[in-house]
Formats: structure tokens, sequence, C-alpha cells
């Protein structure tokens, strides 16, 4: 017999959804079979059994969220015994609150609790109660996962979740230690948060909590670019176009191999300089909002880069996205320009340094040169939001300008 | 870089040493027969019999020979056929090699090298033993057991530069592995391990062999979804565990797989500084893989049984790991 826990399909994920189970109490599964389907922070997913035996329990139902690492089910060999030992209870979905509810305290005194060195150094350091953590190790020993689910707000018995919830509308009044949870105001209607939109809750507000951000507007003058997109385009089929987007995410890559600590991380030990330029493109959805990764921007051609960014958004519309088409990204492009919007500040995706903002390209009049002559001329402000931590303003503009300057002469890029 | 068998790169270093002519080479059955695992097969009729000396059965003269040589000047190289004959040499070697540079004032060294192999493949009790950690165990001694062709060529010419006794650790069941091997001048510095394969789960300690098996079990669980580190330590004195606790800090859990008995051998010793300096990033209890603890039975079933497989290696990776 064996359990079958959540697994982590990605560097950050903390947490799964069952969105259904594939088999039922009582069937066999064989070893790489799918036994369910799971909704990851930001992919549905089905997830194999490592085990081949008879599926005895199903721990966590269809809806319910588990720890990574968590038993969601158990499997038994036929004779029918299941495991003992205690297992990450699955957390029921938070029906009517916006925090996380709270959940009961293990009567356990402090000296009883049973964890290893490094969760209980991690503890210490972040100010957890072990007695407030539940284990999923041998015998219910607490072991590092467990506190990392508890530090990221995660189930698994926690009670003070460490990021604090979403601010109430109404501020609670009764000055108390433990978050308090608003009620519910009379008539309101209250939406549990989907896998998503925790998780950009999560990390933007990590990344507005942590990052100071700073932010510069340029204008940039698309005629050239729009010339040369035409060019190109000439020849090609719909389903091949190079759009606007496709341009700004090259030149980013392009500009990026000049400005690297645009396209680094602030980690506890200094600046990491990233090796590769993968930029990210946010992708709106129905559902909220997915970032894939082209990566090596900087050395794909224009049309490498533009195939690849149509092959990531049809997956980002399908639903298809993978784990792998999610990772890594060095540097965003967040383009709201089809909405019409002239220029606006975006918030960095942590661990990244900056991300740009892209309003709509607009036909104005501009001066000639330095005649007092009016033409029209298309018009595209760009907005870079950058981490202070890492740069600084004047190296942000200058950054912004190499972008704006590759735009304005976009056979540049070419080469 | 020509791939090269271990055998061979260690022919290339023995031929490398027998450029310096203070060498020679000094063992049972190395010069007409070539040796019981061909690596000085041609060696006589390319140095003569003066350089290249065939020697009675008796360990203890070899040893002391070559260490009253090493003393007297040369840089002689000593084959002991299989590490379990070294059991009679163990005076000269713990009470005389090892000692002699501090017994002395630091007015004479021992710069010899003593090649010997671990192995088994029924060889039964006396003939399939390691006694690695008995020799890790001297101060005064550096023992070196490496595990690819490269590290073979690059340790051996470190060794015969090294002014201390030396014991290379050689198995007779790696003599056919292949692997690249750098041309020319090529030294790996004794006394620094190395990362065999990176992972992020769980980091395995190992070293001469093992490294091979552990790798196997590595691809094995890579299946699995389940990432192995695997640190070859190369070195077992002086033992450096730096790159193996940076890896521990990083996967917080361990499996140490020796070739040898688990009670008071090598493993005990590697796993101990990993608990002594990496405490704090324990994130579950050490795992061994070793000998089982009885002496080697000849029956090939039974053998099998006690020697270390991959299917052990992944077994204890999965108990530490916590997976079935």
């Amino acid at each position: 017999m064996a359990d079958i826990t959540m697994p982590k399909m990605g560097f950050d994920m903390t947490e799964g959804t069952i969105v259904r189970w594939l088999k039922k109490v009582g069937d066999f599964v064989n070893k790489g079979e799918a036994v369910a389907e799971i909704e990851t922070d930001k992919v549905t997913i089905e997830i194999e059994s490592f085990v081949s035996g008879t599926l005895s329990e199903i721990v966590s139902p269809a809806g319910s969220r588990t720890a990574v690492g968590g038993v969601i089910a158990r499997t038994s060999d036929g004779a029918g015994a299941t495991h003992a030992a205690p297992v990450a209870a699955p957390v029921a979905a938070p029906v009517a609150a916006v925090a996380p509810v709270a959940a009961p305290v293990a009567a356990v005194a402090a000296g009883d609790v049973k964890a290893s060195p490094i969760a209980k150094r991690m503890a210490r350091e972040h100010g957890l109660d072990l007695g407030t953590i539940q284990g999923s190790g041998p015998h219910g020993r607490i072991v590092r996962d467990d506190v990392s689910a508890a530090m990221a707000g995660r189930p698994a018995g926690m009670v003070a979740p460490v990021v604090a919830p979403v601010a109430p509308v109404v501020a609670p009044v009764a000055p108390v230690a433990a978050p308090a949870l608003p009620s519910a105001a009379a008539g309101s209607t209250v939406v549990p948060l989907s896998n998503m939109r925790r998780t950009i809750t999560r990390r933007l507000t990590q990344s507005w909590q942590s990052a100071p951000h700073f932010y510069i507007t340029m204008d940039v003058n698309m005629d050239a670019a729009l010339t040369l997109r035409k060019q190109v385009n000439a020849p090609l089929s719909k389903e091949q176009q190079i759009s606007i987007n496709d341009m700004i995410v090259k030149a980013c890559g392009v500009a990026l191999v000049a400005y690297p600590n645009l396209n680094a991380s602030f980690v506890e030990e200094g600046i990491q300089l990233n090796p590769n330029i993968n930029v990210s493109i946010a992708v709106a959805l129905d559902s909220g909002l997915v970032a894939p990764v082209v990566t090596n921007a900087d050395s794909r051609s224009l049309g490498g880069v533009s195939r690849e960014s149509k092959r990531l958004i049809g997956l980002a519309r399908d639903g298809k996205l993978g784990a792998e088409n999610l990772q890594g990204g060095t540097f965003t492009v967040s383009n709201l320009g089809m909405y019409g919007v002239t220029e606006f500040d975006a918030i960095i995706t942590p661990p990244q340094c900056a991300i740009l903002a892209v309003g709509a390209v607009r036909r104005i009049p501009v001066f000639k040169g330095d005649s007092n002559d009016v033409v029209a001329a298309n018009i595209c402000s760009i907005t870079i939001s950058a981490d202070h931590r890492i740069t600084d303003g004047a190296e942000g503009a200058k950054f912004v300008g190499e972008i704006k300057r590759l735009l304005e002469n976009p056979l540049s890029m070419l080469i | 870089m020509p791939v090269l068998t271990v055998r061979e790169a260690l022919q290339q270093a023995l031929h490398e040493a027998m450029a310096d002519e203070r060498t020679f080479i000094i063992g049972e059955d190395i010069g007409h027969y070539g040796s019981t695992y061909g690596v000085t097969a041609g060696f006589l009729e390319k140095y003569g019999p003066e350089r290249i000396r065939d020697a009675p059965i008796a360990e203890a003269g070899i040893a002391g020979l070559a260490i009253g040589a090493a003393m007297a000047g040369m840089r002689p190289i000593a084959e002991i056929m299989s590490v379990n004959f070294s059991l009679l040499a163990f005076d000269m070697i713990i009470n005389h090699a090892a000692k002699i540079y501090s017994m002395f004032g630091g007015k004479f060294s021992v710069p010899l090298v003593l090649r010997t192999t671990n192995g088994w493949t029924q060889l039964s009790a006396t003939h399939s033993q390691s006694f690695d950690s008995m020799f890790a165990h001297i101060p005064g001694l550096k023992v070196v057991a490496p595990a690819t062709p490269a590290d073979m060529k690059g340790m051996f010419r470190a060794a015969m530069a090294d002014p201390d006794p030396v014991i290379f650790i050689e198995h007779t069941l790696m003599y056919g592995i292949k692997g690249e091997v750098p041309e020319g001048d090529y030294i790996v510095p004794i006394g620094q391990s190395v990362l065999a394969r990176e992972g992020r789960h769980i980091t395995v300690v190992t070293y001469s062999r093992m490294v091979h098996l552990s790798l196997q079990a590595a691809d094995i669980l890579a299946k699995e979804g389940i990432e192995v580190e695997i640190v070859d330590l190369r070195t077992l004195r002086p033992l450096d565990m730096s790159v193996a606790l940076e890896s521990f800090k990083k996967t917080n859990r361990a499996v140490v797989v020796t070739e040898d008995w688990q009670s008071y051998g090598t493993s005990a010793e590697i796993a101990t500084r990993l608990y002594e300096h990496g405490f704090d990033y324990l994130d579950a209890p050490i795992q061994r893989v070793n000998f089982r603890e009885v002496p080697m039975p000849y029956a090939k079933n039974l053998e099998q049984q006690v020697v270390v497989t991959t299917d052990r290696i992944v077994a204890a990776i999965k108990k530490v790991l916590n997976r079935s």
C-alpha cells in the first residue's frame, strides 16, 4: 500500500486543487496511470500514480485544495489495509471568507512536536509555531516542505498566514492579534478565489510589498516600425503576420543584452544576473492572466519571436500551457494597446527586475524636426516599471531609450 | 577528447610516470605476466627488468622495499595485486610509510604510490573485501579512489607528484569502464571532490565504482521525477566535504553509498560529517547503502544479496524522500 501525494509541478507551486478524480475507490491503478486531474497555479494537468495498487481511499475530494506533498489518496495492494500515519488534511476551499479559514490548533506542546532540524530552523527564523503545522513526514514529522507550505500561507494546519490577506474593504474594528475575518456585509456575495486568482494575489502582493517600483515613460515614433511591418507582412498569410507586440518583444530582447541589470533578479545574496533573456508576454484570459515565456528573445529572429509568441498565446487560450511554458521568464512585456490605453504602469512579476507596459499606437500631430510644420505621426507610449533595489532611474531611462532607438530604427534589430 | 577505458588511462599515467628515471614498479606478476588486470602489459619489454620488478609473494617485502627506496630518493610504484593481500603489508604501510615523516622530524618523506584493487565476483570471503576505512583512518597516508578514466589518469599524476605515501585504490570491476580522458599533462589534485550529476531533490555522496551505480540509480529515478545530485568524493583522505555539504544544504536529504561494511566504514565518517556540519539543514535521517555485514559468500545468488545494487540505492533514496 502507498500514498498518492500532490506532486510539485513547478518551482513555485505550493498547492493544487483536485479538479476531478479519474479513478474511484476500488479501481485498480497501474503505475504511471492517470488518477486525477489537478489545477495548479496556472495549469490543469493529469497526475499519475507512482505505484500500482487498488485505490482504497480518496483523501482529497474533487474541489479541495492540498499542499504539495500532501496525501490525496491511498492505494492498497489488495489486502485492504491502509496507512494509519497522520497525513496533511486537505483544506476545504473557503466558501464565505476572503481570508484563509483558521484551522484548529493541534493540541500539542512544543516539546512534543516532531520536526526535522531544518524545519525547526525555518520555523524559528520566520516566527512560526510548529505546533500549528501538520507534518507530512514519517510518523507525522514536520519536514521542510511543510514549513515552506506554512510560510506561503497555505493549508497543512496553518493558523496565521504570513502574507496578509488582501485588505478588506471595511477595516476590522477589533484590535486583535490574529487576522480578523471581516464578516460578509449583508447581501454581498463572496466568490472564492480560483487558483489563478490566488497566484496573482500572492505574487503581485509580494512584488508590491518587497520591490520598490519606479516608472519611466517615453514616446516612441512607430512610423518606421509600421512601414517595416507592412513590408515584411505583405507576402505573409494572415496567420503569419508579424504584430507590433512581436517587434516590441524583439526590441526588448536586444536591448536587454546591453542592460543586464534589467534582466536580473534580486536574491538574498545580491543581484543575480540571469544568463538567458526570456521575455514573458502577458496574455489576458477570461479567467485572469498568464505570462508564457518566449525564451532567448534576443537570439531569435523577429519571425522566430512572432511564431513562438503565436504558439504560446494559442496554448494559453486553449488552457494548455505547461509548467515549462511559464517558468524562467526574466522580463515581461504587457500590452494593453488593443484596448485603446494611452499609457499605464504595470506591477513587476517577481523575481524579475522590470516590466514594460505598452500603450496603443496613436496617430497624432507632431512638429516635424525643428520646424514649425505639423505632421501626422504614429506614437506609442511605453512605460517601464523597474525594481529600485537592482537598478536606478538613469539606467532605466537609458534602457527605455535603447528600446525607443531600436523601434525607431527597426532594421538595426534585424541584424 | 579520446575515449579510454580505466585500464588504458592508467597505462597512460604509468607510462608518464616512467618518464621519470627515479620511478620503478614492483609487484607480483607485473612483469612477465603483464599484471593480473593487464595494466602493466608490455612494460617489462619497454623498460626492462631493472625498472619493472616481478616480486615474490611477499607483500611486506614489496611495501618495505618501496618505502626504503622512496626514502632514498626514488619514486617507486608498488602494486599490491588485491587489497586483501595488503593485510600482510599493514605494518609497513601503517607503522612505517605513514609515520616516517613525523618521526624523523621531517628529514625524510616517503613519496610512494601504492596501487591496489578492491573488487569481487565470486572470489569468496577472503578475496572480496574493502579496507578503505582502514587506510583512510591513518594520519600520514593519503588515500584516493577515483571513479572515471580521466580521474584515474589525473589523480595518478597528482599521486606521483605528492611527497607523502598515497594509497591508490582501483576496482577490479572498473577497468573496462570508458570515458573521455584529456591528452597530455592532466592533473586532478588530491583532496577535491566533484559533482558527478546535478539534481535538486536528494544528495548521494559516494566514490569509486559506486559513483557509476549511483548514476544508474539516478537515471531510474529521473523517470519518476526525482532529481538526484551525486557527489564523487574521489579522495578519502584528506576528505573534502565542501561539495557534498553545499549540495546537502540545497537538498536537505542524503544517501551515502560505499562498497564496504557499514559498521565503522567510510560511510560512517561521511554521514557523520554531514550531520556535524549540516545539522541545521537536515530534513530526514541519512541512509547508507553498503555491503551486508557478513563475510562475502561464494555462491553467486548469495553474493548478489550482499553487494550494493542499483535497486538498493533506489530504495534508500525513496526511503529518505518518504516515497514508496
